[in-house]
């Protein structure tokens, strides 16, 4: 590793705004990935900072890892180089026309204060993370990030019109427009999106919004075997039904949901809740962690059964098409054997002004795959892509396999095609993570017979030294690794991070 | 051409399967757009594998290669603009799979685009991109260049329900990207595939997604007595976030030429109609053709008609899809543009096109998507009058320089092919053609497949400069 010079550090304090340059031990943990830790961390305010930062970055071939709030910086392999963790601090709307429905941000900005913006004039923007809304718009671009809604609007390359970024080399470079329908030129927004960094740092996004339904309904059904909550999902998908939202929650998933809950829980009130927010915030700052959701406070508990599958559809639209939903789907969901059949308790006025959460079991399951991490840092959890025609195999396979390693699992089924797989080891140690690598191994093998495929999304640092985060690489990974060479010649941004080691 | 290429492909295609005659090479060159460009040689592979041998025929005598479906686009990417060799899909016309369960399907690119619905309708699902060529275009064709069509306004274009696709590089390699299911980790290569004009990849095999058929669908025509009330009829509708599955918009010139076609009953002394489709569930489908045909009233529609079954649906649509094959019969010549603005500025933007009509001295015919501002101005001009043809192309560019000063694109589904590569630096700056150029580069260094498009003619940088390549006997443009 060069050693940064002090001429070097100076040149690139002096590119950013005073105080906003950091290199003392606590700013330099705060932006730690992996256990590795950057040699500078800077704040850039305005896209030309950006611009300046990378530039210099590149002549002095100097790595750079662009993060929002940096909840999400987790997610890939560990940079192979990590010299300037940059912030992106945009934070503006650019320009918004509820009348057109189009949209323009800077990517520093973050989807609850976006959303919060947007449903002043009754729309809103379908994006997510497991982070819920604190992510920032390029965090979730970055990642790909997607929740419970991705079911009813696709996820981000549906409502992404066009981007901004600025490559490897300093350039800044968009793609794409700012109307609902443009075909001019090469799609390489599509390509940023899930890029994690490593081929330009996006600086602003153009999106369609969408309206707010007027009315909304959550069901919660009970099932007692993933095959009758499936044939639940198949009689949906058959029916003209359209619900906006359908997640299946293993009995497992939902004891480590139930477990976020205090015990004890009982009704707060707002400011209550406000205040209990703002000590978690003081404490999380005080310990030098990164500002993130608090979910300690939510209650009452969500109460999800812990013997049973459960199946959350949301719904909405106007008044007659809520009650259609909720007149066909009760029957439906006793024909497939349902044991329950509820309407979720419409949530909490404060939370339903922060996100679009109509009733808060969404709040807890949308951040299901990061609250797994964080009460079990020893897990590995899994984002596997699989056709619901093959959820039932492969769900039951890769429960075998965890069985077959010692390892408790739970899982989260997204209809829209995605299975969200917790591995956690029952006991710390050696062995363990050893078991966790084989799994892993195994359930990618076993993804991919399902025509699937698979990342982990979380795990043990230690983990990602054994198991490539990624899964195999496929016979695109040398195009791919073209472009990566396009966009950033001198490799520094982000590198080693992502797919095939790119 | 070099007669041993044309030997070399008979040899592994069969001699029915290449054309090299000029009489039937005149065949190919032309397409829906007013380019004209003559191939070579016409080739018809079977399978993948002949592709493969194609293209590194091409590579070994550095030859172009372009493809072509049904020849129907309205950009030119259909045609051989330097020369070369022209790999037409017809005969690799195979769906290979249906998967109703998982709501997808795989087919080979030559498959006409409408023969997808017509494959799983009566199962109940749909394939809803659906260009106003459907009956004949081709889904590799759809591919290439990111078609829309009437219903993307609520169902979305090609790229949104594509998944995955077989490839054959520029280097003869055979490649998968994506899959049967969105979000494959790594770059999103099909994303940017889709919609690339052939300018990266030949596409052999297209993985799709398939819709549910709404369970419901409401058609509207309502008729106004000036143009304006009806674009702030669409203006109003969008400001309500009410989404129809399709809202577009023909003026009282154009429906006059489509009905004495047609006979799809338009009214003859209307200044413009909206055709509108609602569609979906019952219930959602009753309230939002009430508030649709609230807002047409209250902009002073003369009338809202509402189709009374199938047939009167089909008869509406009928008119609108064969719109600008009416006026084919109409004039010697016509332009079709393809510009994009945002909603709230299509009444200005009519009233625009209105005065650069008059301006110029041409009558500008307008039937376009009007509910996501995707404008088609028709501007008629004879061809033998070199001064009018020139006059076309002036007018043209004014119009798509006021799309771009509003904020807009220079195409919203027509793509951009060699009729629109110049106006891209309208749209993009240095650097943004940049970037596009290397990811050209970075999949089709040497240039070979469809030179000549999305760029500005005689467009490189330096270190990515195309290499020029010998001109044959094509047509001189």
């Amino acid at each position: 590793m060069s050693p940064l010079t002090d001429a070097t550090f100076a040149k690139l304090e002096a590119l950013v705004d005073a105080g906003n340059f950091f290199t003392d031990a606590e700013s330099l943990a705060h932006c730690t990935i992996d256990g590795c830790a950057p040699r500078a961390a800077l704040h850039a305010n305005t896209v030309e900072q950006v611009v300046e930062v990378v530039r210099f970055a590149a002549a002095e071939n100097l790595a750079v890892v662009p993060y929002g709030t940096f909840q999400q910086m987790g997610l890939g392999a560990p940079p192979a180089r990590y010299d300037i963790a940059l912030r992106i601090g945009l934070h503006r709307v650019l320009s918004y026309d509820p009348r057109d429905l189009t949209l323009s941000v800077e990517a520093g900005i973050q989807l609850n204060f976006l959303n919060r913006q947007l449903r002043e004039q009754r729309q809103f923007l379908p994006l997510d993370s497991h982070f819920g809304g604190f992510a920032t718009i390029g965090g979730i671009l970055a990642t790909n990030s997607s929740g419970p809604l991705r079911h009813a609007f696709g996820t981000a390359r549906d409502f992404l019109l066009g981007l901004e970024f600025v490559t490897g080399e300093g350039v800044r470079t968009k793609s794409g427009g700012r109307v609902v329908k443009s075909v001019a030129g090469y799609d390489i927004h599509k390509l940023m999106i899930g890029s994690l960094g490593t081929l330009g740092i996006i600086t602003s996004a153009n999106f369609r919004t969408f309206p707010l339904p007027p009315v909304t309904a959550t069901y919660l059904v009970r099932f007692a075997t993933l095959d009758d909550a499936l044939a639940f999902r198949s009689a949906m998908a058959a029916s003209p039904l359209q619900p906006r939202a359908l997640d299946i929650l293993s009995p497992e998933a939902a004891r480590l949901l139930n477990s976020l809950a205090p015990s004890g829980a009982r009704e707060f009130s707002e400011e209550e809740i406000l205040q209990i927010m703002e000590q978690e915030s003081k404490a999380r700052r005080e310990r030098g962690e990164p500002e993130t959701f608090g979910m300690t406070f939510r209650s009452p508990a969500p109460g999800f059964s812990e013997k049973e599958w459960t199946v959350l559809v949301g719904t909405g639209g106007n008044e007659q098409v809520v009650e259609r939903h909720r007149r066909e789907l009760e029957p439906m969901a006793h024909a497939a054997r349902a044991t329950a059949f509820a309407q979720a308790r419409p949530q909490h006025p404060l939370f339903a002004r922060i996100g679009e959460d109509d009733c808060m079991e969404w709040s807890y399951v949308r951040t299901f795959p990061s609250v797994a991490f964080h009460l079990k840092p020893a897990a590995a959890v899994m984002k596997i892509n699989v056709l619901p025609g093959q959820f039932s195999e492969f769900v039951k396979a890769a429960g075998e396999i965890a069985a077959r390693h010692e390892l408790a699992s739970a899982a989260l089924l997204r209809a829209a095609g995605v299975v969200y797989f917790a591995l956690v080891p029952s006991s710390p140690g050696e062995g363990a993570q050893k078991h966790l690598a084989q799994a892993c191994n195994q359930i990618f093998a076993a993804a991919q017979r399902a025509g699937g495929s698979p990342v982990i999304e979380f795990c043990p640092a230690a983990l990602k030294r054994e198991v490539g985060v990624w899964g195999p690489s496929r016979g695109d990974l040398a195009l791919m690794r073209n472009l990566k060479n396009e966009f950033d010649p001198r490799g520094i941004l982000s590198p080693g991070r992502f797919y095939g080691g790119i | 051409m070099d007669p041993n290429i044309i030997r070399e492909l008979q040899e592994f295609l069969g001699k029915q399967s290449v054309l090299s005659a000029r009489e039937d090479l005149m065949m190919y060159e032309y397409d829906g757009s007013i380019e004209v460009a003559r191939p070579d040689v016409v080739v018809f592979p079977r399978t993948t594998q002949d592709v493969v041998r194609i293209v590194q025929l091409a590579n070994r005598h550095q030859v172009p290669i372009t493809g072509r479906g049904a020849g129907t686009g309205l950009s030119g990417g259909a045609l051989a603009r330097q020369g070369g060799i022209l790999i037409v899909f017809s005969r690799m016309n195979k769906i290979i799979e249906i998967d109703l369960d998982n709501q997808g399907a795989v087919v080979q690119p030559g498959v006409v685009n409408l023969d997808i619905t017509r494959a799983v309708e009566q199962a109940g699902y749909f394939f809803a991109p659906d260009p106003s060529s459907q009956k004949s275009c081709t889904i590799g064709g759809n591919v290439a260049e990111n078609a829309g069509g009437p219903h993307t306004l609520l169902y979305g274009i090609t790229t949104n329900h594509v998944t995955g696709l077989e490839v054959v590089l520029p280097s003869g390699e055979v490649l998968r990207v994506g899959g049967k299911t969105m979000d494959t980790p790594g770059y999103d290569l099909t994303g940017l595939l889709v919609g690339s004009e052939g300018t990266l990849a030949i596409v052999t095999e297209v993985t799709v997604k398939l819709t549910r058929l709404p369970e419901a669908t409401k058609t509207l025509l309502a008729i106004y007595e000036t143009v304006d009330d009806a674009t702030e009829t669409v203006a109003e509708i969008t400001a309500r976030a009410i989404t129809p599955a399709a809202c577009e918009f023909m003026d009282g010139w154009t429906l006059r030429v489509v009905e004495a076609w047609v006979h799809a009953g338009y009214p003859l002394d209307s200044a413009a109609v909206l055709l509108i489709e609602v569609d979906g569930l019952r219930e959602s489908v009753e309230a939002q053709a009430a508030e649709i045909i609230d807002v047409c009233k209250l902009n002073h529609a003369r009338e809202v008609r509402v189709a009374k079954d199938a047939k009167e649906r089909d008869l509406l649509w009928k008119g609108r899809k064969n719109a600008f094959g009416a006026v084919g019969r109409v004039s010697p010549s016509y332009y079709v543009q393809d510009g994009v603005i945002p909603r709230t500025k299509l009444p200005a933007t009519l009233r625009k096109i209105d005065a650069i009509g008059k301006k110029y001295g041409f009558e500008i015919g307008n039937i376009f998507h009007a509910g996501d501002g995707n404008l088609h101005p028709i501007i008629l001009f004879d061809p033998r009058d070199h001064g009018q043809y020139e006059r076309a192309v002036a007018a043209a560019g004014e119009i798509m320089a006021h799309c771009i000063v509003v904020g807009g694109s220079i195409t919203g589904e027509h793509g951009v092919g060699f009729e629109k590569s110049e106006l891209m630096p309208l749209m993009f700056t240095e650097a943004d053609l940049e970037a596009m150029l290397r990811v050209r580069h970075a999949m089709n260094p040497a240039g070979l497949l469809n030179p000549g498009k999305i760029f500005p003619f005689g467009k490189g940088c330096g270190e990515v400069r195309v290499k020029p390549f010998p001109v044959t006997s094509s047509t001189p443009l």
